[in-house]
């Protein structure tokens, strides 16, 4: 059953309650950790967590959150799987070609780990739809692989209260960083999309499919260090990931003051027409099992 | 001065490949006019129209992000790191990755 804002079941999540013996089997390895318990474990079944495209970054992140035990994973995806996205969406296999990458990724998370609930967004997240669904989650993670629905996410979760594990991957480089609201965002450290075209797709410049595991499963330990509370989480960090070299560093961000939407004086307080701010071509949805790639 | 500059694998084609280049300079604009005279083309990357930076690309001194610092006039000193960043997501296409 889709709503009218695209959700297809609810973000209620699985019961609360004590753990049953078959979950405290299954994440055995996770609860014997100090850091977790019976208690994180308990916190992970309960958080829902909204994961934004089902691709080579959100795959992964997805795929580790369901093995968790992450109570209620959602996932906006309206594109189909095609050939070229097997070399690194871990979520759809060969017989997945031109299936809705929804139901290919549903039924993947489904078979790791059939407690936890998928909820499924089957269209773009849009300026229309966006304070529809984020505020029905805990944490976002980032894994659009355009700067329009990056701008987009950043806002709506800003203005939502939530915090975004952000992550981009392009040829051999990652980058990885967490904006929790009113410790800066993503315009604080990119105030202006760049001019169209000028950044290359990873069509078009070619990605590591091994590196959107790299970085989709850093954006799955922050967001499990976010539930739990443990640890340093990534905010006003930004990691950048060199996987020629495999060298990691690590930059200093944050808050801008002057920032359009979190800083001293907002400008932007609501959602504005993202294709308009970054100068790229009106979203068309693809016809279902026929259309285009995503990377 | 000379300085140890950190170019990501998305530039790399415009330094023959090299992760690091080490440039002259005295602050991090004479830094990135360095790299534009010996890097054909890392001009039109570094540079806008009106010669600033632009917004989508961040250059970061022993990882500080100049707006933190003095922009660029930041100065730098022998040794320092210096890191041009730029934005990522991968492209165009309008769809999720």
């Amino acid at each position: 059953m889709v709503s009218s804002n695209g959700t297809s079941g609810s973000a209620s999540g699985p019961a609360s309650g004590a753990l049953t013996p078959e979950e405290v089997m299954r994440y055995s390895r996770h609860i014997i950790m100090p850091q977790v318990g019976s208690e994180g474990q308990r916190k992970l079944r309960n958080a829902k967590v909204l994961v934004v495209g089902a691709g080579g970054l959100g795959g992964p992140v997805a795929l580790y959150l369901a093995l968790a035990g992450v109570g209620t994973i959602g996932i906006t995806e309206f594109d189909v799987v095609d050939l070229s996205n097997l070399q690194r969406q871990i979520l759809h296999q060969t017989p997945d070609i031109d299936k809705p990458k929804l139901q290919s990724a549903k039924e993947s998370l489904y078979a790791y780990n059939p407690h936890v609930q998928v909820v499924e967004h089957p269209m773009p997240i849009t300026s229309d739809n966006a304070m529809d669904i984020i505020p029905n989650y805990d944490i976002v993670v980032n894994g659009a692989d355009n700067f329009a629905t990056r701008y987009l996410v950043n806002d709506a979760c800003y203005l939502a209260g939530k915090t975004l594990v952000d992550g981009a991957i392009l040829l051999f480089d990652g980058q990885l960083t967490v904006y929790k609201p009113g410790f800066g965002c993503y315009r604080c450290l990119y105030p202006d999309p760049p001019p169209p075209g000028l950044v290359p797709s990873c069509a078009e410049a070619g990605v590591l499919g091994a590196i959107t595991g790299i970085v989709g499963s850093m954006q799955a330990t922050e967001v499990f260090k976010q539930i739990l509370n443990i640890g340093e989480p990534m905010v006003n960090r930004l990691l950048l990931i060199d996987a020629l070299s495999m060298q990691f560093r690590e930059m200093k961000l944050r808050r801008d003051p002057s920032c359009p939407l979190c800083g001293d004086n907002p400008t932007v307080t609501e959602l504005i027409d993202y294709d308009a701010f970054c100068g790229s071509p009106p979203l068309e949805m693809p016809a279902p099992a026929t259309a285009g790639a995503s990377h | 001065m000379t300085v140890k500059v950190y170019i990501p694998s998305t530039f790399r084609r415009l330094t023959d490949n090299r992760e690091h280049v080490e440039v002259e300079g005295n602050c991090v604009a004479d830094v990135l006019e360095s790299l534009e005279a010996a890097y054909p083309g890392f001009g039109e990357l570094v540079f806008d129209q009106d010669r600033n930076v632009p917004r989508h690309i961040n250059i970061f001194v022993n990882n500080q992000e100049i707006h933190d610092l003095n922009g660029t006039a930041t100065p730098v000193v022998d040794g320092d790191q210096v890191a041009v960043i730029p934005a990522l997501a991968g492209g165009v296409h309008h769809g999720q990755q």
